[in-house]
């Protein structure tokens, strides 16, 4: 009896607990979040298409380099204005930075795969995003979120199609098993981006800041025909044209008084911005923006008692600056330059850090020249003048509360003279300077006859002068010396025009090609 | 099983005895260590007149010629004596334990097994063969015992006692490379909770075929530890065991102090100048010390009538090298066995607890490191009070004093369990425990730390809990057929859930130091948003079924074949189970007819055996597809909502890393038992090895993806040998020598779903910024991949061989090879002890040889080009292959900073004395002694010490910021009543 009742506990025993469903208690799964949707989520699901710009410029952690694997970096590493020399105490990372500024880079550089990587993240947000949406029932509500998805997926192929020509084109989220995507020419991305602005702009909004509205969407529309004409031989100047008329004359947009203005901490509320990224110093401190701690020497937290310190890498090439009219008010605006002082202490003087010794005993103070040791590469902390066009507040944190500015009015006026300034055989107008001056007016105590831009000063490199002018450290530098065919012709710091045109193109990264056997390199590479 | 077959024999021979009229001798029987034996034989010679002991190990015996009889007395596990009378009609007779230990009783998975009936791998070490003396941590009772097991202890910190475990090769990409640890039968039962002289027997499960019934995880062996229980019918005992420890760096890192520092321009021809800021300081000095450690047990344990019961209690303080690093723990156990209904049912409950206070060496790992490179003429202090302070190093003066680090823990486990022996031959068995661990933790950073004028005060706490519950169920049937048929059947089933939540909060900007982490809510971040907390909780499931039989036929032929079915919540949706079969295999030559006659062979048995283990991704939930709210937004109202995206791929298909296992193997004993040792060959392939693989986005989401792809295999020999080599009364001389050898082959690292030529891991650092490891089919893992320096050109710059023999580029992938391979070819050890009349001592030799270490000290500042700022190892003014200039070129990843670790190390070394405690009326031994742990290393290693951790895929590298290994000198104390 005793034995049968054992038995028959052991075989309950045995037959129950054979449960093995996985239960998550700090995460969502599918199924938790399709059951718990309502619409307030909208705004929480379609997040990631919004937060995704972020990668422009902070890191990207499936990569080694966690803050220059992104376009702002890439885009201006690898062009003539700013420089990021190896520093006594530090800086130097394998030549990373040196290879990006002289060309010299790998098919497998952890920054180019970094960018690679965000910009397909993007894709496949958007992607999702549409499959998600493509069922909602409001006719309305859906047009509008898909025209919204659709552009953004655009902006991300335009990025693709710009940094590295030919790639896969994909459009669907739910793909089968195995499936592995195929190259597709540049001309087929590209002719896929503008017809998706084409169908998605009437769809959208005409407000909201920071949002992909008809304004911000048309933006990139004329972005994508300027540079069509490099891209494809076929130029599309009227389109540039007609799209910044319609920007220029319909958008509720107008030009700060102040050159600075789109950029101070609180820039949400600028009339110039056109699309900004937001950031906050409190809720995006996992995804920062960084561009203060990457070229402001440690000490700089005591200059303006920041709550963070600097990491002194970048600064800009003394070529550069010597372009600057003394007048200029962007100058000053853009570049730190001079002593910084311990305005935590007594506000006395700061001095140079010894790590490299003959910086011992030096004023902290920014000077324009970039002087190398022997070794060719290694220079002193305080060598090149530093960014500062972000402003960084007193008090400011790891991660700046500047909202990122994609586009704005100023480059409106400067997409339409471009586009004119081709049209006329790459010859100057009175209505292309007249453009320009529009801009420049504001950067001049005096905006006399002296300082206002003339018919016969406007050339190609007159024309890469005022673009650098107004737009350094926005982003745009590579693009903009491609347009112009300088990009491996001109000559700047350590840089050697290499000649080589099929570096207008980034490589794609091997280490994508290793996982994908599907997609082409390429040409020379 | 002894006790059990105490029983039977006491069941048995009460019935047989008969009466004769005589004289009565009465007497008992007992071990050399005190315990009374119940149920041993005691036999009047050349008759069959023999009783058996009873329940307190005495016996009375009737015998006509005392004067010219002798006593045959026997006892399972014990030498047989032959005892003459001489008249006596009361005597006490002492056993001796059976060094043969054919008899020994070996510990296998959910049973054990006499040891000449073993098929599979298992080395069985038992008390008398520990470690003597003081040891850290109840796995270093068996270092150097277990062929192919390498005991690894990688850092002297206190408390955290880092102690890689790694048993024939490294076969994982990513899993856990630890034994499975089962304690009194319950799996993953945590060291933590064994008092070290607690410990009666450790047995470790090598191959597949016996560990296979531990499923998905038997991959990496199964270390079954055996705590003591109160014996039967034992007189009350009670035990103490203390020590002293003093300990030391095992090795300083030699660098310039101040005044070597200063002739350094001259030393070398004015190539190097330095920076004078007039201070002498030993950093060394300020903040490293010889450390003192003090360990106290207790242990009681005794019978009463039906009841046995043990209680322990262990207290350790520790302090580390490094000043203001210690732990203290209190360990306690309580262990009652009860016996019902004439043994039907015994029933026992456990209650274990450890509780430690630590003061841990985070910063302790920072601060040696930056003892070794900061400038000796640098002040620890500015002329305004201020700390110095530094780019690549801390000020360790300021980070010891400054910063504190406390973190308590508590760790309980309850366990109890019912066995029911219904029918002879039947036991049936339930078990229950939970174990559980809090932790609560805390530091702070005064204002006056590293980053205090920036944070004003910093404050971290945490919290967190981890729960593990198991309970199991076994049945086990033993039957014979016949003379020579001998069965053993077990079943069971086994449920274990772990369950890990807790939280954290950080906060800083606080008004005082006063207060510490004590009173979190003043920081003012939170309240402004800029400090952060979290919180979490994650669950995991193992459910198996599992079944062995045995069968032994005339102690000649042994089989036994195992199966588990065992599913993980952590597997993907396709995979939920796997099954893990075993078989194997052994023949005792020795009880075969034609070598009966051969007297010297006391045991030859050829085992073989084959078996599949698997081993578990370490984290839950990576099989799903999970979404996570990540960053901020602002929806169309300005409101700042948060954005929700997928956080990874999710791969249904996720399942375990299959490893199967060959295993052949000779035990053998020879010459009266004085000769003992065994051969091992194994070939192990684990496949389907987790990893994460590059994918494309898109197709998926996320540019890695967790997926089982790749196959490793390790091939090896291991061979121990023992013997008696002096055997007698006053003297007795031991020695034992183990060998083991082992290749790792990456066989592949593809599927037909995934592709890829190479696996990279492993990080220099800055500034060299580059991988280490390259794992590549065909190679091994652990091996390095850079670039091979054959010298220095005229102007001190790295001459680089590339692989086709030409001059080769520093930085040019093209030009990088393997220079190295971390994980050691050969291990070994030589283990002396003995004991001369009441002197005992022992000592170890340990080795491990072919392997290399990537020294990052070396690398990154054995180099003057660093700057005049910093400190050296002495070493920088070697100039390279015998080169004419120093070394004038960036730090590099080049294969002369890769070292030849081959060490042999006088590991153990103890001496003890054993007082005679005749004179002293309740003392049953009394013993004093000295040892010593990792008192010499000989190698041509350069760093503190060439035992690397040798884990993961980038292991061997000896990383500048370890808490540094120690040399400890112990004096000891063992005294039982």
């Amino acid at each position: 009896m005793k034995f049968k009742s054992l038995v028959t506990v052991i075989i309950i025993l045995f037959t129950s607990c054979t449960d093995l469903e996985e239960v998550v208690y700090d995460q969502l799964t599918e199924d938790s979040l399709k059951a718990n949707l309502t619409d307030n989520d909208i705004p929480s699901l379609l997040g990631p298409l919004y937060n995704d710009l972020r990668k422009l410029y902070t890191g990207n952690n499936a990569t080694e380099a966690h803050f220059n694997g992104n376009w702002l970096w890439v885009s201006e590493e690898s062009a003539d204005l700013w420089i990021t020399p190896k520093r006594g105490g530090g800086w130097y990372d394998g030549g990373i930075y040196y290879r990006l500024n002289q060309h010299n880079w790998g098919t497998d550089e952890t920054t180019l795969l970094g960018v690679w990587r965000s910009f397909y993240k993007a894709i496949n947000t958007s992607n999702r995003l549409y499959e998600q949406f493509e069922t909602l029932e409001n006719e309305t509500q859906r047009n509008k979120i898909l025209a919204e998805i659709r552009v953004s997926r655009a902006f991300w192929y335009y990025n693709l199609a710009d940094f590295y020509g030919n790639v896969p084109l994909v459009t669907e989220f739910s793909l089968p098993d195995g499936y592995l995507p195929e190259t597709n020419s540049r001309k087929e991305v590209v002719d896929f981006v503008i017809n998706e602005l084409k169908e998605s702009i009437p769809f959208l909004d005409e407000e909201g800041y920071g949002k992909w509205n008809k304004f911000s969407a048309s933006h990139l529309l004329a972005k994508v025909y300027l540079n069509y004409n490099t891209w494809f031989d076929s130029p599309k100047w009227d389109e540039v044209v007609a799209l910044s008329d319609y920007i220029i004359n319909d958008g509720d947009y107008s030009l700060e008084s102040d050159y600075s203005q789109p950029f101070i901490t609180e820039n949400s509320s600028s009339p110039e911005i056109i699309m900004g990224v937001f950031n906050d110093e409190i809720y995006h401190s996992e995804q920062p923006f960084l561009i203060h701690q990457w070229t402001m020497h440690w000490k700089f937290k005591f200059h303006q008692k920041t709550e963070t310190f600097f990491w002194g890498g970048p600064c800009a090439t003394p070529e550069f600056i010597n372009t600057y009219d003394s007048e200029d008010l962007r100058l000053t605006k853009s570049w730190f330059e001079g002593q910084l002082y311990d305005n935590e202490g007594d506000g006395s003087p700061m001095f140079c850090d010894p790590w490299n010794p003959r910086d011992q005993g030096k004023p902290l103070a920014y000077s324009r020249e970039i002087i190398l040791d022997d070794d060719g590469i290694t220079s002193g902390e305080a060598d090149g003048l530093r960014m500062i066009k972000y402003e960084i507040k007193k008090g400011a944190r790891a991660s700046l509360s500047n909202d990122f500015v994609l586009f704005r009015l100023a480059d409106v006026y400067f997409m339409k003279a471009e586009a004119l300034y081709w049209k006329n055989g790459g010859a100057a107008t009175q209505e292309i300077v007249d453009l320009i001056n529009t801009v420049r007016e504001r950067s001049f105590e005096n905006f006399d006859d002296s300082k206002k831009l003339t018919v016969g000063q406007l050339d190609d490199n007159r024309f890469l002068d005022e673009y650098a002018w107004e737009f350094c450290q926005e982003g745009n530098r590579r693009q903009v010396l491609i347009r112009f065919d300088q990009f491996t012709s001109r000559n700047w710091f350590l840089h050697e025009p290499s000649g080589s045109d099929h570096k207008n193109l980034f490589p794609i990264p091997l280490q994508e090609i290793n996982a994908n056997p599907n997609l082409i390199q390429n040409p020379g590479y | 099983m002894k006790k059990i077959l105490n029983l039977i024999f006491t069941l048995i021979i009460y019935c047989a005895a008969t009466a004769q009229n005589n004289n009565n001798v009465s007497g008992s029987v007992s071990s050399s260590n005190g315990d009374l034996l119940p149920g041993a034989n005691v036999m009047l010679k050349g008759t069959t007149n023999g009783v058996v002991t009873d329940f307190n190990g005495e016996f009375t015996i009737q015998i006509a010629d005392t004067q010219n009889a002798i006593l045959v007395v026997s006892y399972i596990g014990f030498n047989t004596l032959e005892f003459p009378l001489n008249g006596k009609t009361n005597v006490q007779i002492v056993l001796d334990e059976d060094v043969s230990s054919l008899d020994e009783v070996v510990v296998v998975g959910y049973g054990t097994q006499k040891r000449s009936e073993v098929t599979t791998a298992i080395s069985s070490i038992s008390e008398k063969d520990f470690t003597k003396g003081a040891v850290q941590n109840p796995i270093q009772l068996i270092q150097g015992r277990v062929a192919g097991l390498t005991i690894n202890t990688t850092s002297g910190n206190p408390g955290n006692n880092d102690v890689q475990l790694l048993l024939r090769g490294s076969s994982t990409f990513s899993g856990n490379q630890s034994p499975l640890i089962v304690i009194d039968g319950i799996i993953g039962g945590s060291l933590d909770l064994v008092n070290f002289n607690d410990v009666e027997k450790i047995d470790v499960l090598k191959d597949g075929s016996a560990a296979a019934i531990y499923g998905t995880r038997g991959t990496n062996g199964v270390i079954l530890i055996t705590t003591k229980k109160a014996k039967g019918n034992q007189k009350a005992r009670i035990e103490y065991d203390g020590f002293l420890t003093v300990s030391q760096i095992s090795r300083d890192v030699e660098v310039f102090s101040p005044s070597e520092y200063r002739k350094l321009p001259e030393i070398t021809d004015g190539y190097f100048t330095i920076v004078d800021n007039g201070a002498d300081t030993d950093w060394g000095d300020l903040v490293m010390r010889d450390a003192f450690s003090q360990v106290h047990a207790l242990s009681m344990s005794g019978k009463l009538n039906n009841t046995s019961y043990i209680a322990s209690l262990n207290y350790r303080d520790t302090e580390g090298i490094v000043k203001k690093t210690g732990s203290e723990r209190l360990n306690v156990r309580l262990g009652v066995n009860q016996s019902l209904l004439d043994d039907l049912v015994i029933a026992s409950l456990n209650i274990s607890s450890t509780q430690v206070n630590e003061n841990p060496s985070e910063h302790g790992q920072n601060v040696y490191f930056s003892t070794r490179v900061l400038n000796p003429t640098y002040p620890v202090k500015n002329p305004d009070g201020t700390y110095t302070r530094f780019p690549e190093a801390i000020n360790p003066v300021q980070e010891i004093n400054e910063t504190y680090r406390k973190a308590e823990w508590i760790q309980k486990r309850i366990d109890g369990s019912v066995q029911i022996k219904p029918v002879d031959g039947l036991n049936i068995k339930f078990l229950g425990s939970i174990q559980n661990r809090y932790r609560l933790g805390g530091s702070y950073a005064n204002k006056n730390s590293l980053n205090g004028s920036t944070f004003n005060g910093e404050a971290w706490r945490n919290s967190s809990k981890y729960t593990e519950s198991l309970f199991e169920s076994t049945v086990t049937y033993n039957w014979k057929i016949q003379e020579n048929h001998d069965f053993t059947l077990l079943g069971g089933y086994n449920y274990q859930n772990f369950d890990g939540e807790g939280f954290d909060v950080y906060n800083f900007n606080f008004p005082t130091d006063i207060f510490g982490y004590n009173r979190l809510d003043l920081g003012l971040a939170l309240p402004e948003g800029k400090a952060n907390m979290g919180s979490f909780k994650w669950n995991s499931k193992l459910i198996a079924f599992f079944g062995r039989i045995n069968y032994n036929y005339a102690n000649k032929y042994f089989l036994s074949a195992s199966i588990r079915q065992e599913g993980s919540t952590k597997f993907g949706e396709n995979n939920k189970w796997g099954t893990f079969p075993s078989f194997s295999a052994g023949w005792q030559i020795a009880n075969e007819e034609f070598l009966e006659s051969v007297t010297a062979i006391n045991e030859l048995k050829l085992r073989a055996g084959y078996g599949v283990t698997g081993t578990e991704p370490t984290q839950p939930y990576i099989s799903q597809l999970r979404y996570d709210y990540t960053s901020a937004v602002v929806d169309p109202d300005g409101n700042i909502v948060y954005a929700v995206e997928p956080a990874v791929n999710a791969n249904p298909n996720l399942k375990w890393e299959t490893k199967r296992e060959v295993n052949l193997g000779l035990d053998f004993t020879l010459f009266d038992h004085r000769l003992r040792g065994s051969i091992d060959l194994y070939n192990r392939n684990t496949k389907d090895l987790i990893s994460n693989f590059n994918v494309p986005v898109p197709p998926n989401l996320a540019p890695t993806i967790v997926a089982n792809v790749g196959e490793v295999s390790n091939k090896g020999l291991e061979f121990v040998a023992s013997g008696d080599i002096i055997r007698n009364d006053a003297f007795n001389l031991n020695l034992t020598l183990n060998y083991a050898t082992n290749k790792n082959t990456v066989e592949k690292l593809s599927n037909d779903t995934y592709q890829r030529d190479f696996m990279d891991a492993g990080w220099t650092g800055a500034p060299v910024q580059k991988t280490t490891h390259r794992i590549v089919e065909g190679g091994s893992i652990g091996n390095f991949y850079g670039w091979k320096s054959t010298g220095l050109d005229a102007d001190g710059k790295w001459i680089i061989e590339a692989p086709d023999g030409s001059v080769g580029e520093y930085g040019n992938e093209d030009h990088r090879q393997v220079i190295g391979n971390a994980l050691p070819k050969h291990t070994g050890a030589f283990i002396v002890s003995g004991n001369y009349k009441a002197f005992d001592f022992s000592f170890s030799l340990r080795g491990a040889f072919k392997y290399q270490i990537l020294n990052q000290h070396r690398m990154l500042w054995e180099n003057f080009t660093k700057g005049q700022q910093w400190n050296f190892p002495t070493s920088v003014l070697d100039k390279p292959y015998g080169s004419t200039s120093y070394l004038n070129d960036a730090p590099a990843y080049v294969s002369y900073y890769v070292e030849n670790g081959d060490f042999v190390k006088l590991d153990n070394v103890s001496i003890g004395y054993n007082i005679d405690v005749e004179p002293f009326k309740n003392i049953d031994k009394l013993r004093i002694y000295v040892s010593g742990a990792n008192l010499h290393t000989f190698t041509k290693y350069k760093g503190v010490d060439p035992e690397v951790p040798l884990y993961g895929l980038s292991p061997g590298i000896d990383y500048q910021s370890r808490y540094p290994t120690t040399r400890n000198f112990n004096l000891g104390i063992q005294l039982a009543f």
